[in-house]
């Protein structure tokens, strides 16, 4: 089973929807965490867009998906 | 379709012929919880990503190299010969490249792009006895990579380069120093390299040429080796 799912093509309301779900939430453009601040991804400290995010699993990790994000990551968790 | 954003999520909101229902968010979440979906914009470049770690030449690195950015920055150089192969831009990743592991970094990852690794192990096991000594020198090339290496630019004024390249090998005594160009100054790297052969007289010098693939751009490198 493909565990990688593209969220590319996702109504831009229901990402929203799904980082409510996580526990985060948005301005439209951003991802926020609960405090309303900018999640920022840990590897390159740039804030996320929801437009380019990954959300991984090792307790919901938002990363701008970028391809050194996506290497530092699954050098950490992988 | 309806105004509310939520409603809309609701019916199932079909775009880009995909259908995105309340459901399959559901779903997605709960394979999120539970640690066995990944949630991803550009789901190419992150099959792409994982692949890397499973090449055969990045797991024969990691039997010599244990530095963790060292193995970060090599995966990162494998992806940019990936990225050269199919045509995808490469900016972002040298700029985040240079970003985290400054120009050493970038400088190391073009080294692995271009697939000079091997060859340059290739050198230091006809040269070492040992593989703690292969090791070692490893270690120590990539500790020192900017003292041991050249990537020729389009720029660089010859007489200016050849200085710049003694003075390093005079300086530092490396056991091997590279030189490499690729493209249009592939004939540049060989002048140079001519010239600095000229003032380095310890030194024998090894060639290698190639003609990329997919975008036959010509490479030249050249392992100026120190006579024991």
């Amino acid at each position: 089973m493909d565990n990688v799912i593209s969220i590319k093509d996702m109504p831009q309301e229901m990402k929203v929807e799904l980082l409510k779900e996580l526990g985060y939430d948005s301005d439209g453009t951003y991802a926020l965490d609960k405090n309303g601040k900018q999640v920022m991804d840990k590897y390159i400290n740039k804030p996320v867009k929801i437009d380019n995010m990954a959300i991984l699993p090792g307790s919901t990790i938002i990363l701008d998906d970028n391809p050194l994000s996506i290497l530092l990551y699954l050098d950490e968790y992988q | 379709m309806p105004d509310d954003p939520l409603e809309r999520i609701a019916k199932g909101a079909t775009y880009g012929g995909l259908e995105w229902t309340k459901d399959k968010l559901k779903g997605l979440i709960e394979g999120h919880r539970k640690g066995t979906i990944k949630i991803v914009t550009d789901k190419e470049t992150f099959k792409e990503m994982e692949k890397q770690r499973e090449r055969y030449e990045y797991k024969f690195f990691i039997q010599y190299i244990s530095n963790p950015s060292l193995c970060q920055i090599f995966q990162a150089g494998l992806t940019l010969r990936r990225f050269e192969q199919t045509n995808r831009n490469l900016d972002s990743l040298r700029t985040g490249i240079i970003e985290m592991y400054g120009s050493q970094g970038l400088h190391i990852a073009q080294f692995i792009q271009n697939g000079l690794f091997m060859k340059y192990y290739d050198i230091v096991i006809t040269r070492e006895k040992t593989e703690k000594a292969v090791k070692n020198n490893l270690a120590q090339f990539f500790e020192n990579f900017d003292k041991n290496v050249t990537f020729i630019q389009e720029t660089d004024k010859n007489e200016q380069k050849v200085k710049e390249i003694t003075t390093k090998i005079h300086a530092h005594q490396p056991k091997t120093y590279i030189i490499f160009g690729s493209g249009a100054v592939a004939k540049k790297s060989t002048e140079i390299t001519k010239l600095v052969k000229k003032e380095v007289s310890n030194y024998t010098l090894e060639e290698y040429s190639a003609t990329e693939e997919t975008t036959t751009i010509v490479k030249k490198v050249y392992f100026l080796n120190k006579e024991s």
